[in-house]
């Protein structure tokens, strides 16, 4: 498979004001985070809020200056460009929002939102950016007479076609979709993650998929990376990893997916507390004060990313 | 749209009857008879109730009032008790003096602290940014009569290269030189002006961009590869701009009722001056009219913003 991306040793870090007594704190959203994206693929990207997870796509996507590390796309670090070169990139590289309203100018018609791109980047002219607009919103399901309206004038799932059509209109090869279907109400989002896994069908888009909801990215991923306080703590191919989920806290995640039978056993693992602030993560391994599992040396050493057939771990219980 | 407009003015309407109401017993309630002030002390009781009576002013109140509404909409505003001439004809002179040093001070303050407000709002945090919003609050916050009368100090009479009051020299009419001292007298009345109306421009619209770019819609314009001038011009600034049409509105719609304090100043023959000069002369008539056209214009400025905002706007519904 062709690799179109590499992310190596990614960090981001958001320093926090200080305050007239306190220092300067720095917030680690994303902790030294490698992956690779092949053509055509689905990456998911999981975890809880505060994971980091959609740092990580916004990073990759250069939304947000990355901090440290390299992000290659087709072989050319893209992590420190700028200008001309950084908006160039960025038609090959899309982002689909979580809020779907909110992500579009209220005082813009969809047309003129789907068309802008397209024209600024001098890929078409207006009357063929126009035509592509309207089969554009026929082919995320929507009618062309939509062009003409606002974003105000739409439903939720609407909203979130109009944004798909919208990241479509560059013809992208990477699209980052950072939890597309969240807001949307479970009936719609089956509908929406169906056009995703269509379109790509279509046209063999690479997508990064985040989400916390792990039956969504089940359906729609090759390939899983679990996310914990801005690091990857397993990351494997789907099937692995559903049936074999080695990391305590993707194990937790797991047995917290409803199962559609009333009969079968409750063996739901609860975790304890909230994900600790990414100020102030705990040393040793940062699931430590969560895990069930918790050894000794988890208070004290970091654990690294080993690999065990292919699948990736970062977890004391198989270093050795 | 035309149903929109119509309900608003019909509400413009009932807005301004209660203004003129309000008005015109608000001016009555000053504790003074105007007619002992018109008066010779000499003169007789009789002559007294003579003036009162040929003013209107012996009759009851509630009769004074609907006669008032009559002559109003026969446009006659009264006669002005000192100076024995309608008010119309009074408010008529000083207007255009007002409106032409008003609209150069919204022109100006517009065209410079908009762009200011957008540049500070990007700048957020910047030295530029601190250095822009410490002069507005400096603005905002001066005295209007200290910065007149300093402004004059140094360039009337230090200086001496400045009028120093006045809105033309009397025996220059006609031509560029009537041209040019007229702008020579405004400089002065036009810069304090500037000083208060600035920060208005500068802070809202500062503070509405500031919103704005951090709406979901402009990361989504940056992730498009949006030039970041395309990105604060086309997407940001036409959506901060709302506000800051308001507040334009707002402040077009208060021209006409000049500015009393910096007219006064400068001894500058328009409304605010004629106003400050009604009062202390109990010259009720013309404060009615003053008031009158005032309410009148703000009104009328305040549908032309709605009518604008729901233009810019599609999400205020023009129903």
């Amino acid at each position: 498979m062709e690799k179109i991306m590499e992310v190596n040793n990614l960090k981001k870090y958001f320093t926090l004001k200080g305050s007239l007594f306190s220092r300067k704190k720095i917030l680690k959203a994303v902790d030294d985070v490698s992956f690779e994206l092949y053509k055509g693929e689905t990456l998911g990207l999981v975890g809880e809020s505060g994971s980091g997870k959609s740092t990580t796509g916004r990073t990759i996507l250069r939304l947000l200056e990355p901090t440290y590390g390299q992000i290659l796309y087709r072989g050319k670090d893209i992590s420190k460009i700028n200008g001309e070169e950084l908006r160039s990139i960025r038609k090959n590289m899309q982002m689909i929002f979580q809020d779907p309203y909110a992500s579009l100018n209220p005082r813009m018609t969809i047309g003129e939102s789907i068309i802008e791109p397209m024209l600024s980047h001098n890929l078409l002219g207006k009357k063929d950016a126009e035509e592509r607009a309207f089969e554009l919103l026929e082919l995320v399901g929507l009618d062309s007479d939509y062009y003409y309206r606002y974003p105000h004038q739409f439903s939720g799932g609407q909203r979130q076609r109009i944004g798909i059509a919208r990241a479509l209109a560059m013809n992208p090869e990477i699209i980052v979709a950072d939890e597309p279907v969240s807001a949307l109400d479970v009936s719609v989002q089956a509908q929406i993650i169906n056009l995703f896994k269509d379109l790509q069908e279509k046209f063999g888009f690479t997508y990064v998929f985040i989400a916390h909801d792990l039956s969504v990215v089940k359906y729609l991923s090759n390939r899983i990376a679990v996310m914990y306080l801005g690091e990857i703590v397993e990351f494997s191919t789907k099937e692995v990893l559903f049936n074999e989920p080695l990391h305590p806290y993707t194990i937790a995640l797991m047995s917290a997916i409803p199962v559609p039978d009333p009969r079968a056993k409750d063996k739901r693992i609860v975790l304890d507390g909230d994900i600790p602030s990414p100020v102030n993560p705990p040393q040793g391994c940062r699931f430590s004060n969560r895990c069930f599992r918790k050894m000794d040396i988890c208070d004290e050493v970091h654990p690294e990313l080993v690999e065990i057939n292919g699948h990736k771990v970062r977890c004391h219980l198989y270093s050795a | 749209m035309a149903k929109y407009i119509t309900k608003r003015i019909l509400k413009g309407i009932v807005t301004f009857l209660i203004t003129i109401t309000l008005t015109f017993f608000i001016v009555r309630l000053m504790p003074a008879d105007p007619a002992t002030l018109l008066m010779d002390p000499r003169m007789s009781e009789a002559h007294r109730q003579q003036l009162l009576k040929d003013f209107g002013l012996d009759k009851p109140l509630i009769v004074q009032y609907f006669s008032f509404l009559r002559n109003l909409l026969k446009g006659d505003l009264g006669i002005s008790f000192m100076q024995k001439r309608p008010v119309m004809d009074i408010i008529m002179e000083k207007l255009p003096w007002t409106l032409l040093l008003m609209t150069i001070t919204q022109f100006i303050t517009m065209a410079v602290g908009i762009p200011l407000g957008i540049y500070s709002g990007h700048k957020r945090g910047s030295l530029f940014d601190q250095i822009v919003n410490a002069v507005a609050i400096f603005g905002i916050s001066i005295f209007v009569p200290w910065l007149g009368f300093t402004l004059l100090y140094i360039f009337g009479y230090n200086l001496a290269i400045l009028p120093i009051g006045g809105a033309h020299t009397p025996g220059i009419d006609g031509g560029l030189e009537y041209f040019l001292d007229v702008g020579k007298h405004l400089i002065l009345p036009v810069i304090t002006l500037m000083s208060i109306y600035l920060a208005n421009y500068v802070l809202y619209t500062r503070g509405s961009v500031i919103d704005v770019l951090s709406e979901d819609y402009i990361r989504t314009a940056r992730s498009k590869g949006m030039k970041e001038m395309r990105v604060l011009w086309k997407h940001a600034s036409k959506n901060a701009m709302i506000p800051t049409v308001t507040t334009a509105g707002l402040m077009i719609g208060r021209m006409v009722g000049g500015a009393v304090l910096t007219e006064t100043v400068f001894a500058y023959p328009g409304v605010g001056r004629m106003i400050y000069q009604a009062v202390s002369q109990q010259d009720f008539p013309i404060l009615q009219g003053a008031f009158i056209i005032l309410a009148l214009s703000v009104i009328i400025m305040n549908i032309i913003t709605d009518i604008l905002c729901a233009y810019l706007d599609p999400r205020i519904k023009l129903e």
